[in-house]
């Protein structure tokens, strides 16, 4: 699958992937900056406020009203980090314009309204509407304070903060509670525009658009916007690993323990080579249902309904997560050790390990069926600098051996176990 | 081609090609071009089903989540292979999962698409039950049903199903508690597959790189012709009342989590009256709760509530629309939810608005034709009520302002009204600061 890249100016790039698999369009303008705790805060306060009113239309509602028109048009905005960038990503999925039965030009409208809510939202005196600012600040701070509502969850985001510390990798992308005091209106309406003025910005379509078609789409996004960019930035490589393994256990209310445990690791996403061999490593130790983890923790010793671990290639990480009964905790944490020993010492069969790569291959396969996965593989690779396709990187799935499998297992460091139970006393013990 | 019936639908430009099979078995395939090929293989038997009459006319009880105990336990086969390790040989994931009304079996792959299907129709209809493999699903069990009760929204939910339904198993937990499922024996398990697991009981639905005579002759291959016969199962006549209109548990959570919900009065469960009574219901939930409702204007203003979903949920013979949402003060927020469907009732529906909706769900509708997995989803839920998937647009455009201004007088009736809320636990706020 190609990805065609076309500089537009002004620090703005148009990168369409042109298919007709799908009866939508996709087009995602991603602004990137880097990830910093002081501004963090005020770029997720952008997340509701741009979709609060925009010029033409001033309310939630109207804006609704306008995507419904546009047969459903789903706008979202949404943050994600890359290692030390931050990107805010003002995404909108439509129908393909052959559905439109009434006339209305779909793309057309859809990017009109692209362009209403990155560059002029509802302003009052010089800044944001106080209103709007008031209650998405108070919006925020509520669904910061909520992520304590989903336990799973909420230990994977501890292990992060635990593993990286003041590290960029231990910033929450939501922000913080107490720094949502110090933003005005006029404050968050001043960063706003510097940056969305001052940062590079990657646009992708994918759908039925041609390279010069989404071109003249896409530049209607910028009309009337005036740039002055600094230029582009990318991702720097992993982090430093920690001196000594951290082991934390807290307590909550929970009727189960949320046991997370991350590891270390050089290999990052633009490490083609290596890259490819901790996917598999990683797949073979515990990211399928065919796993290590799963096979052994759950299966044989019915120790758990889930664990599993993932492989976070920017930050050069690898989590384990997992559901267990909190006064186990020390046989799970022995069971998973004993796994990847495994891993680290080849103790796995040729079948396993060509099991493992068709199941990459796979993955990678069944995630070009969908728009925002095609969007997040091209998005990941630029901001790493490197570029890549599908079609490599299935090639060097299938070249990696045995080998290259337990150095990449062997080169992870145990960095941080995180434990969120209901007893911490008996669970500090355990650790 | 055989006796498949075609049908082509030019708005979707989407076609499908559907058998029934001598056994029973309903077949749907969907020729699509994508890398990803889905099939599911769907028994109607669900957590609904405890209660049946066995051969000779007793009444069979089984403990709760039998049928999801079931799921789990279809995956192990009797020479000791594992069915997930089968199915990625040839590179392709498999799951399932119970609901109310069902099991579905289902797999996703990108080559060897027959021989997946042929694997996943071998291990559904070999069931495989040991006493010893029974008492080690039972551990794994328990800590899926633990892992739920963690989850406020959850139970929020179920909470709410308590309340609205205290005459049907829609109250109890799919996966049933700790205690039922360490009831649950290998002989129940078999009684529950041979009641229910007949394939007139079941339908397959495919979507990818299938050809619709070479699904047929791997069904041949597998599935014995006759064996069709009508289901025991149990029907409880229902009375539209709610008894308690509030419920309230506690949990470690930021804020209130509050469903508001009414219970609908179902007269019609298949057929394409159904599938329009639920179109209708939600279109009317979107119009009042969703994010171009003047209720949700409001909560967004006065901060009242945030995180504002509304739906409406039909299974068999149960139904009911709610609105969910987090906040400081459920019962103010209640009385908003009244007063907006007051509102409604009074002005009727705006025309406009009323447009808008129908062309976000039809929008829905052709979206859910990107993926060979929503396809299936799609199908399945449409022929589970015995209807056409492509009847959908159709339905939908026929349904008219004053049929809902009707529909809206009838379901959002305050005398089925229940609230339920997950409260934030403010003990365990006290204990956390005297520890720092």
């Amino acid at each position: 699958m190609l990805c065609h890249t076309r500089e537009l100016g002004g620090g703005v790039v148009l990168h369409t992937v042109e298919t007709n698999k799908f009866k939508t369009d996709c087009i995602s303008v991603n602004f990137v900056m880097p990830l910093e705790r002081e501004t963090v805060t005020r770029v997720a306060l952008l997340r509701g406020l741009l979709l609060r009113g925009s010029e033409g239309y001033p309310t939630f509602e109207k804006l609704s009203a306008r995507t419904d028109e546009l047969y459903g048009a789903d706008v979202s905005i949404e943050t994600s980090a890359f290692g030390n960038l931050l990107v805010l990503s003002v995404t909108a999925v439509s129908l393909a314009g052959r559905y439109s039965v009434d006339g209305t030009d779909i793309i057309g409208g859809v990017c009109d309204l692209l362009r209403r809510i990155c560059f002029f939202p509802v302003t009052e005196n010089g800044g944001f509407s106080p209103e709007y600012t008031q209650s998405e600040k108070l919006r925020l701070k509520d669904e910061i304070e909520a992520k304590i509502n989903d336990k799973g969850e909420y230990a994977g985001r501890r292990l992060g903060e635990i593993m990286y510390g003041d590290g960029y990798g231990g910033i929450s992308k939501l922000g913080y509670a107490e720094d949502l005091d110090g933003i005005t209106a006029t404050g968050a309406y001043l960063f706003y525009r510097g940056l969305v003025s001052r940062c590079p910005v990657h646009v992708y379509t994918v759908g039925g658009m041609t390279a010069e078609e989404a071109e003249y789409r896409v530049t209607t996004i910028f009309d009337g916007v005036e740039r002055d960019c600094d230029g582009d930035i990318h991702a720097i490589r992993g982090h430093k690993r920690g001196v000594s393994v951290k082991r934390v256990a807290e307590e909550m209310d929970v009727k189960q323990g949320k046991l997370a445990i991350g590891y270390r690791t050089s290999a990052v996403l633009s490490d083609g080579r290596d890259y490819a061999s901790m996917l598999v490593a990683n797949e073979i130790f515990g990211s399928s249902p065919v796993s290590k983890l799963f096979m052994h923790v759950r299966e044989e010793l019915n120790l758990c309904y889930h664990c599993g671990s993932a492989y976070r290639a920017v930050n050069g990480a690898v989590t384990v997560a997992a559901g267990i009964d909190c006064t186990k905790l020390s046989i799970v944490l022995e069971a998973i050790e004993e796994m990847l020993g495994e891993v680290q010492r080849g103790d796995f069969d040729d079948g396993e390990l060509e099991i493992a790569k068709k199941s990459i291959v796979s993955g990678v396969r069944a995630g070009f069926d969908s728009a925002r996965y095609i969007i997040s593989f091209f998005i990941a690779r630029e901001l790493c600098g490197i570029s890549d396709t599908p079609e490599a990187l299935v090639a060097r799935i299938l070249d990696v051996s045995r080998d290259d499998v337990c150095r990449a297992a062997r080169e992870l460091s145990l960095d941080t176990v995180y434990f969120l139970c209901n007893d911490k006393k008996a669970a500090e013990e355990q650790l | 081609m055989s006796s498949f019936i075609k049908r082509y639908d030019q708005y979707l430009d989407e076609t499908y090609y559907y058998i029934k099979h001598p056994s029973g078995l309903e077949i749907y395939v969907m020729p699509k071009e994508l890398s990803t090929s889905f099939a599911m293989l769907t028994a109607k038997y669900g957590s609904f089903d405890n209660k049946f009459a066995k051969k000779g006319g007793a009444t069979a009880v089984m403990p709760e989540g039998i049928a999801h105990f079931l799921e789990h336990k279809l995956f192990d086969n009797e020479d000791g292979s594992d069915t997930f390790e089968r199915f990625a040989e040839m590179g392709a994931f498999c799951n399932a999962y119970t609901s109310f009304d069902r099991t579905a079996y289902l797999f996703s792959s990108t080559e060897a698409h027959s021989e997946c299907l042929a694997l996943l129709l071998d291990f559904v209809f070999s069931p495989y039950f040991t006493h010893d493999s029974v008492k080690k699903e039972q551990g794994i069990i328990a800590e899926e049903i633990k892992m739920g009760l963690d989850s406020p929204y959850n139970r929020c939910f179920h909470l709410l199903t308590r309340l609205l339904f205290t005459d049907h198993p829609v109250c109890r937990e799919i996966a049933g508690t700790e205690e039922s499922v360490m009831q649950i024996n290998r002989e129940m398990l078999y009684s529950c597959y041979e009641t229910f697991y007949s394939p007139c009981n079941m339908i397959l639905t495919v979507a990818g790189e299938f050809d619709p005579d070479k699904v047929l002759s791997v069904v041949n291959k597998r599935i014995p012709r006759s064996n069709q016969r009508e289901l025991p199962r149990e029907h409880v006549p229902l009375r539209r009342t709610v008894k308690e209109r509030r419920g309230s548990e506690t949990a470690e959570i930021s804020k209130a989590i509050f469903s508001v919900g009414f219970r609908d009065d179902i007269t019609c469960v298949s057929g394409l009256r159904a599938m329009r009574r639920a179109l209708s219901a939600s279109i009317l939930s979107e119009l009042l709760f969703g994010q171009t409702s003047a209720f949700y204007g409001e909560m967004l203003e006065s901060g009242l509530a945030d995180r504002i979903s509304a739906s409406y949920l039909t299974c068999r013979d149960i139904g009911f629309a709610y609105v969910n949402g987090i906040c400081d003060d459920p019962e103010a927020v209640y009385g908003r939810v009244i007063a907006a469907i007051s509102d409604m009732k009074r002005r009727g529906i705006d025309r406009d608005a009323f447009a808008r909706a129908k062309k976000g769900m039809i929008s829905d509708l052709v979206r859910s034709f990107n993926s060979t997995e929503e396809m299936c989803e799609l199908v399945t839920d449409c022929a589970i009520i015995g209807c056409d998937a492509f009847d959908y647009a159709e339905v939908l455009r026929g349904i008219g302002v004053e049929e809902l201004e009707f529909l809206l007088c009838e379901l959002y009736d305050e005398r089925f009204a229940a609230m339920a809320v997950i409260e934030k636990n403010e003990k365990s706020d006290e204990e956390k600061e005297s520890n720092i």
